[in-house]
């Protein structure tokens, strides 16, 4: 007895199931595709983001609602990174050649680095002055710390540095799904659509208010 | 017995913001020693994906791309791969999933840029007959694009997926590794415990419960729901518009899909949001990836080969 098969019989229909089949392999052909052509060879959109990622005029969207509009600037609490690291053992593993430090090893790039490290590179049209700067947004979760750093007047970075005292950074960064893994020793992860950032946004904001 | 000899391993996270959502890349360094460049590099995948895909930027290369009409495009190696996975997904699905819905977003406000609130100048006006996936075409030999009439794209169901593929394939030699990006992540190896990744997957109407448990590794799983990112209007529609109605499919509150890529797990459990529960899960079945589809009273719909965590 012939078993039963979903395969379709017309060759139009077989042929567009074959194509359509063939999405899976197509995204891992499109991701080697990508890798293989390089990071070097990406790298100036990256350069393309940073010089447009905030106009120095235009305000925070108001109609941010989760977060009461609360952002705070602090100029002096961009040296607490290692809050975004959950592991006990950074100091005696990092081996980044460009960290000495443990706080360094969770954000090896000049991102967190204190604003002395930002000053190589100048710009008579900048929008911002060249630094690094902290500033805080509040939303229901708790307080997100971003330290955003200029160079050359773009925005190269801005990473989230400490969060409040309701929950740590690793909770309140991928709020509200991750809270749920947290609290369940079964879970690793959470998989589902989540808030968007809007507390980041107010701490960027008012990051940036130092810049100009 | 198969036990971890060792307890729990560390696992060593950061984290950043792209794409108007939380990225965490994470790797289990056991008694490796972790070069922390990896974890940079990985999550600069997903600037270079953004400055490259972005709807919301005006001089990223895809919104600039939507200002030359009627002529081949060159395309830098990213945005040509993730518009043509999104393409053939279009294809596949007769259009209903169609990344030149870019436009009727548009028009329902999903206009503005995350970082800094700004909406992105609408590219074009509202015209009588919506663009559709037809009205451009790959040359694939030379990687360029043409676009045949005026229309934008988003790539908003793919680009983060891909960015996620991009950033795992930096971490891939270590014994565990995860990329999280706002809910859609993708997971190697071995989880903390030695064993295999535990996702729990969001209940779209409970925030703070989980609707199953998937074991996992080596695979994506990707979520597309109705509950984050709606308009501010009245009518509250959310981020995924049906290009036959114009409006968001309510059919389904969520679809989860488990795939080896989260740039096909991305793009599918989108594709199957907007299908609805009985095309959605036949054309999951179709491609061989898993999946899980939950109307908003809750009803389940789930892939044959869709495995659950027995707790």
């Amino acid at each position: 007895m012939p078993a039963p098969t979903k395969r379709p019989t017309n060759p139009a229909q077989r042929s567009k199931q074959l194509l359509a089949n063939s999405l899976v392999a197509l995204s891992s052909a499109a991701v080697f595709a990508v890798y293989a052509a390089g990071y070097a060879r990406t790298a100036p959109a990256a350069a393309d983001l940073a010089a447009t990622a905030v106009p120095p005029t235009t305000p925070i969207d108001p109609t941010a609602t989760i977060a009461p509009a609360t952002a705070t600037a602090s100029p002096t609490s961009t040296a607490t990174a290692a809050a975004t690291s959950t592991t006990a053992k950074t100091a005696s593993t990092a081996t980044a050649p460009t960290s000495t430090a443990p706080a360094a090893s969770v954000a090896p790039t000049a991102s967190v680095a204190p604003a002395a490290t930002s000053t190589t590179i100048t710009t008579t049209t900048a929008a911002y002055t060249d630094g690094t700067y902290s500033g805080t947004g509040t939303s229901r979760h708790g307080n997100i710390t971003v330290a955003v750093t200029i160079q050359g007047g773009k925005i190269v970075s801005a990473e989230i540095t400490t969060c409040g005292t309701k929950y740590p950074c690793s909770r309140i960064a991928a709020l509200p799904s991750q809270v749920v893994a947290r609290q369940s020793a079964a879970v690793d992860l959470v998989s589902g659509a989540t808030d968007s950032t809007n507390a980041y946004r107010a701490a960027v904001n008012a990051a940036l208010a130092q810049a100009r | 017995m198969a036990t971890a000899l060792h307890s729990t391993q560390q696992l060593l996270t950061r984290t950043s913001v792209a794409m108007d959502t939380y990225i965490t890349v994470g790797v289990i360094h056991g008694q490796y020693a972790v070069n922390t460049t990896a974890l940079t590099r990985a999550l600069d995948w997903f600037q270079r994906v953004e400055a490259a895909c972005s709807r919301f930027d005006s001089n990223s290369e895809l919104r600039r791309l939507l200002d030359r009409v009627g002529e081949p495009v060159p395309l830098s190696p990213l945005l040509y791969q993730t518009l043509a996975f999104a393409l053939a997904t279009a294809a596949a699905t007769d259009g209903r999933f169609d990344p030149t819905i870019g436009q009727r977003q548009e028009q329902r406000g999903f206009v503005h840029n995350y970082r800094t609130g700004a909406a992105t100048p609408a590219a074009l006006a509202a015209s009588a007959t919506p663009a559709t996936f037809r009205d451009l075409t790959l040359d694939p030999v030379r990687q360029t694009v043409t676009l045949h009439r005026p229309l934008v794209l988003d790539l908003g169901a793919v680009a983060k997926g891909f960015a996620i593929d991009l950033a795992m394939q930096e971490l891939l030699a270590y014994p565990g590794s995860m990329v999280e990006a706002g809910g859609d992540l993708r997971v190697q190896g071995h989880n903390p415990s030695g064993g295999r990744w535990q996702i729990g997957i969001r209940h779209p109407r409970l925030p703070d419960a989980l609707l199953t448990t998937l074991p996992v590794s080596n695979a994506a799983v990707c979520t597309s729901g109705d509950y984050e990112r709606r308009t501010q209007d009245a009518t509250a529609e959310h981020h995924l518009l049906d290009p036959q109605t114009g409006h968001s499919p309510n059919a389904l509150a969520s679809v989860t899909v488990v795939a080896p890529t989260a740039l096909a797990a991305d793009t599918l459990s989108t594709a199957a949001f907007i299908l609805g529960p009985t095309a959605g899960l036949a054309f999951l079945e179709q491609q061989g990836v898993a999946g899980l589809l939950v109307t908003p009273a809750g009803t389940e719909y789930a892939t044959p080969n869709l495995e659950r965590t027995v707790q």
